[in-house]
C-alpha cells in the first residue's frame, strides 16, 4: 500500500500523540506515528526534529538525556502539562475535523 | 535526585549553548543509526542500510538549520556568527569596502560638522532660560526688521508693553578710555546696559552691583561694571575693586557729536566670568535718561505664564508713536531669539552649505548602494549556493543587513574622528575673528551627529536590503547554471544611471562648493607690495585735542615721535583701518559723462604724504601727497591705478575733478599710484583714492610703521614715545597688518576650509563611485570581451566600447549638473556680496575641466583593463 503525505500542519499533533502514553527518544517517535498509523503516514523522520524543537520551545514537551533501549544515550521526549492540554483540545479539534471532512467526502 | 542533577546539568549546557550543535548532532546519528540497525534487521545490507537511513531521513542541513531556527536565544548567536561571516566577506573586498565605508563616515562627518557650525553661531545667549528671552525688533511694513531702535522708542514701549516681566536696552560696541589705572590711559570695548539686566539676563553680579533706576537718573554719573576677565588682567583681581574712583571717557555719553571729555566714574561690581551679552565687551557702563541714543539693542524676558504667542500678539499692536527712521513705515513690533545674530546674517551662506552637505550625504548614500548592489550582484553565485545548502531566504535577508549594519559602524569609525577634528579646527579658526562674540564655542553636536550616524545606518540597510531581497528570489538552480547571475541588460542600465547620476550631482556641488571657494579665498590671501608681517599700525583717538586741526595737528607731531624709534624705518598716518577702508560712490567731472552715469564705488583713505612710501605703492604719474596740502588749500587727491582706469577709461587721469556727492566739493587729482590690496574685495576691489590727512577733519588716525626689526619688540617702545607726548592717550588695535587682515577674514577662511572639504569629498565620492559602477560592469563583461579580443578586436576598439558612451554620457551629465550648480549658487555669491570676492569666469571653466578629468578619469581606468583583456585566460577563468 503506498503511503500517503502528511496533511500539512499535522506533524505537530501527530509527534504529542505519539508521547502520550509516555516519553520517547525522536526514533521511537517516528516509528510509533508509523505503527500506529498501519504503517500508512509517512513521515519524513528528519523534518520531525524540527517539530520537536519547535514544540518544546513552546513548552508542550520537555526533553532530557537517558539512556536507550540498546544502552545508548538518547533524548528523550515527554509532554508537559501544558502539552497534555493542548494534546485534548487537538484531539477535540481534529475529530470534529476529520467527522465534518468525512461526512462531505462521502456523502457527495 | 539523579534526575533533577541531570535536568540542571542540562539546563547549564543549554544556557552555555556550546553543546547545542553537539547534541543536536548526537540525536541525528542516533536516530540514523537506529534506522539503519532496523534495516539490517530487515535484511539489508549493512551499506544499503545506512544509504536507506540517510536518504529517509532527508536533508541533513536543512533539518540542521531548520532546528536552529526553533531556538529563540540561537537567533543573536546566529547574528553574531553572521557579524563574522558578514566581516570576513567585507574584507574579501577591501577596497570596495574602504570605498563605502569612506563615503558614508566622510558624509555623516562633514553633515555634523556642518550642523555643529550652525548650531554653534545660532545658540541663544549663555543666559538661564534664555528661550524666554526675546530681542524685541520694530518690523516696517516694508517686509524688513529693524534690530535697534532708539532710546526714546525704548522708553515708551517699556511703560506700556505688559507681557514681559524685565526689559533690558544695551548698547554695545563703543569703547571707553581709562585712565587713572597705571601710568597710561588705555582704551577698552564697552557696552551701555540699563537697569533690569539683573532680571533679563538672570545674573548676579560676583562683587558689588548691577545697574539700578538711579543710574538712569538724566545727571547720573557715569558707573562701570567690570567684566571677570578685565577685573583680573587689568586690576590684577582687586578685591578692594568695588567703589573704586577712575578717569574715564566714553562716546556714549557724549550729546549732540561732541569729543568725549574725561569724567569721574565708579566702578560698582564685577560680573562672573560667564556672564555675557551679544557682543564680546571688556565692561558695561550705565545708559542714562539722557543720552538719547539712536540704536539700542533691546531684550525682553516673557513674564511666568506668558506664552510666546500671547506677547508676539502684543507687540504687533505697539510702535505707534515711535520715532523712526526716514522712509520706514511702522507695522508693529516683533521678537526674535536673543542670540548672537550671526547665524542670521549667514543665513543665506549657511543655508546652500547646507544644502551642499545633504547632497554630498545623498551622494554618499546613493554611492554605497551602488556599490553594495554591485557587490551583492557579484556574490549571486554564493548565495544561490547557500540557498542550495539549505539556508533560508529569511537568513540570507539577514545575512546582507548585518553586513550593512557592519559597513555602517566603519563608517561611524571614519565619520565621528572626522567630525571632531572638523568641529576643533573650525572653532579655532572661528576664535580669530574678533566680532565673534567670545560665548559662541562650537562644539560636536551629538544629537547631529547620532542622528547622521542613523541615517547612514539607514541608507547602508536600505542598500542592502534590496538585493537581499532580491536574492532572495533567486532560483538557486538557474543562478548556479548560468554562472553569470543576474540581467546584464538591466545592471548596464543601472551602472549607466548611476554614473550619469553621479557626475551630474559631482558637477553641481563642485560648482557651488568651487565657486564658494574662490570667492573666499579671493579675501583671504593678501597679496601686498609691502610686507604685512613688517609693517605695524597702532590706532590713536586724538579727539581729546577739540576742534580742527588740533587733533591732525597732534597726530602729525606723535607721527613724528614714532618715526624716531629706533627700528622703524618709515612711518605714516591714514585715518581708515589699513586693509579694511570705507568704500564711497564717486562721480567724474566729466564733460561727456552726465551725472549718475560712470559712477563707480571706490575705496576711500586718508593719509599723509610718507603713506606710499610705507604701504610702497609708488606713485606712476602725476605727484604724490605733500606737506603743502593743508586745509584751505585746493582739495586734492591721490588715485589708485584701477580707480583711475574706471573714472577715466584710456585717458589721464592727474588734473581731472571728482566728487562724492552735489554738496561736497570738486577733488582734483594730483598723482595716480599703484593698487594696493583690501579686505574688501568687491567689484573694483583695487579701486581707491587718497586725501592728505591736513585736509580732513578726523579726530584719530593708524600710526603705520615700516619696521626693520622684529615688529612685536616695537610695541613697548612706541607706546612710550606716544605717551611721552600724551600719557591719557590710549593706544589701540596695536598689530600686524598680517594680524590684523587674519583677524578679518577669520570667519570668511573658516567657512572657505569648510567649502574646500565639501568640494574635495563630492568629488571624492563621486569618482570611487564611477569607478566602482565602471570597474564591475567591465569585470561583468570581461566574457565578452575575451570573445571580441579573441574575433580580432584591437585595444582602440575596446577603449571605444567602454569609454564612447560613457563619454557622451559624460557630457551630458557635466551640462546638467552644470546648470543646476549655476542656478543655485546665484543667491549664495549675490548674499556673499562685498564679504568676498569676484569669481574670475575662469573658475567656471577649471571647475568643469576638473570635474571632467576626475570622472573621465574613472572611466578610463576600468575601461584601460578592458583593453588588456587576454582571451584564453578570461574564457577558461569562466
Amino acid at each position: 500500500m503506498a503511503k500517503l503525505e502528511l496533511l500539512q500542519g499535522t506533524l505537530d499533533l501527530l509527534a504529542l500523540s505519539a508521547l502520550r502514553k509516555g516519553r520517547l527518544h525522536g526514533f521511537a517517535i517516528a516509528e510509533r506515528i508509523l505503527r500506529l498509523s498501519g504503517e500508512t503516514l509517512a513521515v519524513e523522520e528528519g523534518s520531525l526534529y524540527p517539530a520537536l524543537y519547535r514544540l518544546e520551545r513552546q513548552g508542550l514537551i520537555e526533553a532530557e538525556w537517558g539512556q536507550s533501549e540498546n544502552n545508548r544515550r538518547a533524548k528523550f521526549y515527554s509532554l508537559t502539562r501544558a502539552g497534555r492540554k493542548r494534546l485534548e483540545e487537538e484531539r477535540a479539534g481534529w475529530r470534529r475535523m476529520s467527522l465534518a471532512v468525512t461526512s462531505v467526502v462521502e456523502s457527495a | 535526585m539523579k534526575r533533577l542533577l541531570d535536568a540542571l546539568h542540562n539546563r547549564f549546557r543549554r544556557a552555555a549553548g556550546r553543546s547545542f550543535e553537539a547534541e543536536m548532532d548526537e540525536e541525528i546519528r542516533f536516530h540514523l543509526e537506529m534506522r539503519a540497525a532496523r534495516n539490517v534487521e530487515a535484511g539489508m545490507e549493512a551499506a544499503d542500510a545506512v544509504r536507506q537511513a540517510r536518504r529517509g531521513f532527508g536533508h541533513m542541513d536543512g533539518v540542521r538549520e531548520a532546528c536552529r531556527d526553533q531556538r529563540s536565544f540561537e537567533y543573536l548567536r546566529e547574528v553574531i556568527k553572521d557579524a563574522r561571516y558578514g566581516w570576513r566577506a567585507l574584507m574579501r573586498m577591501p577596497a570596495l569596502t574602504a570605498a563605502a565605508a569612506l563615503a558614508l563616515g566622510v558624509g555623516v562627518g562633514l553633515m555634523s560638522v556642518e550642523l555643529s557650525f550652525v548650531r554653534g553661531v545660532r545658540s541663544n545667549l549663555p543666559i538661564p532660560d534664555a528661550e524666554r528671552v526675546r530681542e524685541i525688533q520694530i518690523q516696517a511694513r516694508e517686509g524688513f526688521r529693524l534690530s535697534s531702535m532708539s532710546m526714546k522708542n525704548y522708553e515708551t514701549w517699556r511703560r506700556t508693553q505688559r507681557s514681559f516681566s524685565d526689559t533690558v536696552a544695551s548698547a554695545g560696541g563703543w569703547t571707553i578710555d581709562v585712565s587713572g589705572n597705571g601710568a597710561y590711559a588705555r582704551s577698552y570695548s564697552t557696552t551701555g546696559l540699563t537697569s533690569g539686566a539683573a532680571g533679563v539676563f538672570a545674573a548676579r553680579p560676583a562683587m558689588g552691583r548691577m545697574f539700578t533706576t538711579a543710574d538712569e537718573r538724566p545727571s547720573a554719573p557715569l558707573t562701570i561694571l567690570l567684566s571677570h576677565q578685565m577685573w583680573v588682567r587689568e586690576f590684577g583681581s582687586a578685591a578692594d575693586i568695588v567703589g573704586r574712583r577712575l578717569r574715564a571717557r566714553t562716546g556714549l555719553r557724549v550729546k549732540d557729536k561732541e569729543a568725549p571729555a574725561y569724567e569721574d566714574a565708579t566702578v560698582i561690581g564685577v560680573m562672573p566670568s560667564e556672564f555675557a551679552t551679544s557682543r564680546n565687551t571688556d565692561c558695561w557702563v550705565n545708559l542714562s535718561a539722557e543720552q538719547r541714543l539712536a540704536h539700542v539693542e533691546v531684550l525682553a524676558r516673557l513674564r511666568d505664564g506668558v506664552p510666546l504667542e500671547t506677547a508676539e500678539a502684543e507687540l504687533a499692536t505697539q510702535g505707534t508713536g515711535f520715532e523712526l527712521p526716514a522712509g520706514v513705515k511702522l507695522r508693529g513690533l516683533a521678537s526674535e531669539p536673543a542670540d548672537s545674530g550671526v547665524g542670521s546674517r549667514l543665513t543665506i551662506l549657511l543655508s546652500t552649505l547646507f544644502g551642499v552637505v545633504a547632497g554630498v550625504m545623498a551622494l554618499a548614500c546613493v554611492n554605497v548602494g551602488t556599490l553594495l548592489t554591485m557587490r551583492a550582484l557579484e556574490r549571486g553565485r554564493e548565495l544561490a549556493l547557500r540557498m542550495a545548502l539549505g539556508a533560508t531566504r529569511g537568513r540570507l535577508v539577514r545575512q546582507m543587513l548585518v553586513e550593512s549594519a557592519l559597513l555602517a559602524g566603519l563608517a561611524a569609525a571614519v565619520g565621528i574622528p572626522l567630525a571632531c577634528v572638523g568641529v576643533n579646527l573650525l572653532d579655532r579658526q572661528l576664535a580669530l575673528d574678533e566680532t565673534k562674540p567670545e560665548w559662541i564655542k562650537l562644539q560636536v553636536d551629538g544629537v547631529a551627529l547620532a542622528g547622521m550616524f542613523a541615517a547612514s545606518l539607514i541608507a547602508a540597510l536600505a542598500a542592502g536590503l534590496l538585493p537581499a531581497l532580491r536574492a532572495a528570489r533567486i532560483d538557486a538552480n538557474s543562478a548556479l547554471k548560468n554562472g553569470a547571475w543576474g540581467s546584464s541588460l538591466r545592471l548596464g542600465r543601472l551602472a549607466r544611471g548611476m554614473v550619469a547620476f553621479q557626475s551630474a550631482a559631482a558637477c553641481a556641488l563642485l560648482l557651488i562648493t568651487g565657486l564658494l571657494l574662490e570667492s573666499l579665498l579671493g579675501v583671504t590671501r593678501l597679496d601686498a607690495p609691502y610686507d604685512p608681517t613688517r609693517t605695524l599700525a597702532a590706532y590713536v583717538d586724538a579727539g581729546s585735542y577739540g576742534e580742527d586741526p588740533a587733533p591732525v595737528r597732534a597726530m602729525q607731531q606723535m607721527l613724528e615721535r614714532a618715526a624716531a624709534v629706533p627700528g622703524v624705518e618709515a612711518a605714516a598716518l591714514c585715518a581708515r583701518t589699513p586693509v579694511h577702508p570705507y568704500t564711497f560712490s564717486v562721480t567724474p567731472r566729466d564733460a561727456q559723462a552726465e551725472a549718475g552715469k560712470n559712477r563707480g564705488y571706490v575705496s576711500y583713505q586718508v593719509v599723509s604724504p610718507e603713506f606710499f612710501g610705507v604701504m610702497q605703492a609708488p606713485i606712476s604719474q602725476g605727484r604724490g601727497l605733500t606737506s603743502a596740502d593743508r586745509e584751505g588749500g585746493e582739495p586734492v587727491a591721490v588715485v589708485s591705478e584701477s580707480m583711475a582706469g574706471l573714472l577715466w577709461p584710456g585717458r589721464s587721469a592727474v588734473g581731472r575733478q571728482f566728487r562724492g556727492s552735489e554738496r561736497e566739493p570738486w577733488v582734483t587729482v594730483v598723482g595716480v599710484c599703484a593698487d594696493l590690496p583690501t579686505d574688501n574685495a568687491r567689484v573694483n576691489a583695487g579701486a581707491a583714492f587718497y586725501r592728505p590727512i591736513a585736509q580732513d577733519q578726523t579726530k584719530g588716525a593708524f600710526l603705520l610703521l615700516r619696521t626693520g626689526v622684529e615688529p612685536h619688540s616695537l610695541f613697548r617702545p612706541l607706546r612710550d614715545a606716544v605717551h611721552g607726548f600724551d600719557p591719557d592717550l590710549p593706544v589701540e588695535k596695536l598689530s600686524t597688518i598680517q594680524e590684523m587682515y587674519d583677524r578679518r577674514v577669520a570667519t570668511p577662511r573658516a567657512l572657505g576650509a569648510l567649502a574646500a572639504a565639501f568640494a574635495l569629498s563630492a568629488l571624492a565620492l563621486a569618482a570611487v563611485g564611477i569607478y566602482g559602477v565602471t570597474g564591475f560592469s567591465v569585470r561583468k563583461r570581461m566574457r565578452e570581451f575575451g570573445v571580441r579580443v579573441a574575433l580580432g578586436a584591437s585595444p582602440r576598439d575596446m577603449a571605444k566600447l567602454t569609454l564612447g558612451r560613457g563619454a557622451l554620457q559624460l557630457a551630458a551629465s557635466l551640462a546638467a549638473g552644470g546648470a543646476v550648480g549655476l542656478l543655485a549658487s546665484r543667491p549664495m555669491l549675490e548674499s556673499l556680496e562685498g564679504m568676498t570676492g569676484k569669481v574670475p569666469p575662469s573658475a567656471y571653466v577649471v571647475i568643469l575641466a576638473v570635474v571632467a578629468i576626475s570622472t573621465f578619469a574613472a572611466l578610463w581606468l576600468p575601461a584601460r583593463e578592458a583593453t588588456k583583456v587576454d582571451p584564453a585566460e578570461t574564457l577558461r577563468a569562466e
